[in-house]
Parts: structure tokens; sequence; C-alpha cells
């Protein structure tokens, strides 16, 4: 793998002539975004110091210190984050501080809304990654596409009750007013289920047509050694220990049988 | 490989420099006289105005110092400024959401003269408490629904084993 790379070797298995082009150049202008995201985070933060908003000077830097933890995965650890997935993390970062900074909360009545579309659709797609590479590479999870597409649904309407809990739970506790009443909340709701729908249905779009397993296959290859790998010999362990067991068991049986018949 | 990526932090640093460059070059256009100052005051996210006004063009100007009360006022005469600034705007926070509140801000000289001056109300308010419409929220997730549901429907089955894309 090249760190420097748009695209891995892994990714580009197999394409040739136009579809590798057409592959490259799609990857190529959703780094293009990514990088005019993080600059995007830079200047708002920058504003915001201006402003002496110092909350969303926070925000803007969390984002940014956000944006290189991709970077620290792939040096460090050997473990590359899809594309697809770091650009919408970003893209929900960006949208909120950009938000807040300069005033789109307030001048724009669907901002919230687009806000919330977007996280959920992130959170869904990530929620969507992790069951495919499961499929994919652990032998403990097999899973028809309409199964995996209504559990996405259901990572992306569990999360966005979660989040729900969250923002009632620091109401509660700090006398924050993060929740804006029952229609509000509801609006929230309604917004995550949807994103979690379109994401299910983007997703299975992109396993059907190969998307995805290019997307992962780094990923996927690194999840695989440090954490699928071991689950699945520790599982093996555990198979044979209850196989072993299984066997004692008819032995001990077959023994008796034995004995009875004599 | 020659497809792969290069430069891309270079890219970067350039798009950076011309928005700032852009930003610069906004901000150096909009300076005007004292007769021209104005300033807006705008509801941000909740509990937040934030103030901006145009820049006074005068050689004397020290500072911009900013007022605000819940109480309506036209004159700053015996007012306690809240803040003094340099630039040209300001994010007021922890305001009360719900309640009118009256802003202003006067561009001053080093003997606190005022060169110019303006005011204007905000109400901070929980930005997306805005009336929620109901049918098209319904519209969108029930057209969602079924577009989901037809697809559910229709896609291909993987059948036994695994399969699909790998």
């Amino acid at each position: 793998m090249d760190d420097s790379g748009v695209v891995t070797e892994r990714e580009i298995e197999g394409l040739s002539g136009a579809e590798l082009e057409a592959y490259v150049k799609r990857a190529k202008r959703i780094a293009m975004i990514s990088v005019l995201i993080k600059v995007g985070i830079v200047i708002s933060a920058i504003v915001a110091l201006i402003d002496g908003s110092y909350v969303w000077v926070f925000a803007g830097l969390f984002a940014l210190v956000f944006s290189f933890v991709p970077s620290i995965l792939k040096k460090n650890y050997h473990i590359s984050i899809p594309w697809v997935l770091e650009l919408l993390i970003f893209l929900a970062l960006f949208l909120h501080v950009i938000g807040g900074v300069f005033n789109l909360y307030g001048k724009f009545n669907w901002w919230d809304t687009m806000t919330h579309f977007v996280s959920t659709f992130m959170l869904a797609v990530v929620g969507l990654t992790v069951i495919y590479l499961m499929h994919v590479y652990w032998d403990g999870l097999k899973m028809d596409i309409r199964a995996i597409m209504v559990f996405t649904v259901f990572i992306g309407a569990f999360l966005g009750g979660v989040w729900e809990i969250m923002e009632w739970s620091t109401d509660q506790i700090f006398g924050t007013t993060e929740q804006h009443g029952l229609d509000d909340t509801m609006k929230d709701l309604v917004m995550d289920m949807v994103g979690a729908m379109i994401a299910a249905m983007l997703g299975a779009k992109w396993i059907l047509d190969g998307t995805m397993r290019r997307m992962t296959a780094d990923f996927g290859d690194a999840m695989n050694e440090k954490v699928f790998g071991r689950i699945g010999a520790e599982m093996a362990e555990t198979a044979t220990d209850e196989a072993k067991k299984a066997l004692d068991i008819l032995s001990n049986r077959r023994s008796q049988d034995a004995s009875h018949m004599r | 490989m020659s497809l792969i990526r290069r430069g891309h932090s270079s890219k970067a640093l350039t798009i950076s420099c011309l928005a700032v460059l852009a930003l610069f070059v906004l901000g150096l256009g909009s300076a005007g006289g004292a007769e021209d100052f104005s300033l807006l005051a705008e509801n941000n996210y909740e509990g937040e105005v934030r103030l901006t006004w145009t820049p006074v063009d005068d050689p004397e100007l020290n500072a911009y110092v900013i007022y605000w009360d819940t109480e309506e006022f036209d004159s700053v005469a015996g007012m306690e400024a809240k803040s003094a600034e340099r630039g040209t705007s300001f994010m007021v926070l922890d305001l009360e959401n719900g309640v009118e509140h009256y802003f202003a801000v006067t561009a001053v000289d080093s003997n606190q003269t005022i060169l110019a001056q303006d005011f204007d109300t905000a109400t901070p308010k929980l930005p997306h408490l805005k009336e929620i419409n109901y049918w098209n929220l319904m519209a969108v997730f029930i057209l969602t629904t079924i577009i989901f549901i037809y697809v559910i429907i229709k896609i291909p089955s993987w059948g036994k084993g695994k399969a699909g894309g790998m």
C-alpha cells in the first residue's frame, strides 16, 4: 500500500481500461472533496476564533484533530479507512461546525434536519460496512443482502435513539437545552430512519456492483488480521472443546450400551 | 504506480491561501465611512446572537464598543460597555432564549468620542423549533419506506452461502 495514494493496489485489483480510469477518477474527486472539507473546517475555526465563539473553535479543532485519525491508523496500525466513510464523517462534522460558525442553524430551518440526516446516514453506512466485513471475513456471520439492508436500518434507528437519550441525559444532568420538545425529537427520529433507509439502499448497490468490496479491501484485511481472525480462532477453539465433550458423551453412552448388552 | 495521488497537501495549501486571500479582499472592499455605519444582529445557534457591522474608515478609530440589554435604549450614555473589539463582528453568548435583546455598537476614538453608532435587536431562540411541517416530513418518510420495501423485494438474493460482490 502507498500511504500517499487515493487508491491502493488492493482496491483496483482486476480493474483495467475504462473501468480502472473511472474508478480512479471518482476516488480522486472524492479525495479532493475531503481536502476541501478540511480546509473549510480550518477556515470556520479561524472565523469562530475571530468571533470569540470558543465553543465552535473547540468543535472546529476537534474536527480537525479527528481528521488526522485515518492517517494515524494507516501509518501506525496499517488500517486504511474506506474513503467513503472518511468523507461522510468529515462532512457530518463540517456541516455542524459551519452551521454554528456561520449562523446557518439560525438562517435555515432545514439545516438541523439536514445535519441529522447526514449524521445518521454516515452512522448507518458505518454499520453496514461493519456487517458486510463480518459477513465476508468472519465465519460466525452469514447474511443475505436483504438482511444486511434491514439490519442497517435497525442500526440507524438504534443509534438515533441512543443519540436522543444522550441529548435528554445531557439536559437532565447539565441543565442544557439539547432537546427542543417532542416535535423536534420526532423530526430527528424520522430523519434518522430516512437516512438509514437510504444508506441501506445505497450500500446494497455498492455491495452488488463490487464498490464495497474494493473500498473495504484494505480495511477488511486489517480487520480480519486484528479482529475477525482472532474471533475465528477463539470460536474454532471453543468448537473443538465442544466437539471433544460431545465425543466423550457419545463414547460414554456407547460404553454404557455395551455393558447393558452384556 | 502512476495512478496514485501525489501532492494533495500542496493543493490544500493553495486552496487555503486563495480562501484567505478572498476573505482579505472582501474585507478590504467593504470598508466605508462613518455615515455608512450599520449594525446587524442575527440569531445564531441557541442562546447566541451574532453581531456584524460595517467597518469605519477613519484614522482616528480606536475600537468598536459593544452594548446590549433586554430593555430598549436609544443612547449608550451611562451604559456599561460589554466588550471592545478591533474587528467587525462579535458573538454574544449565553443569552436567554425567547427574550428580545437590544444591541448597540459604537465606533470610538482614543478619547472615547463616538465616531459612529448603530442599534439593532435580535431574539435568541432555539433555531430548529421553528414550525415543523408534519405532512412534508411524513411524505418523505412514507415515500422512502415504500422505495425501501420495493428495493428489498426486488433485489436479487444471494442464495445459500456467501456471495455477492466478493
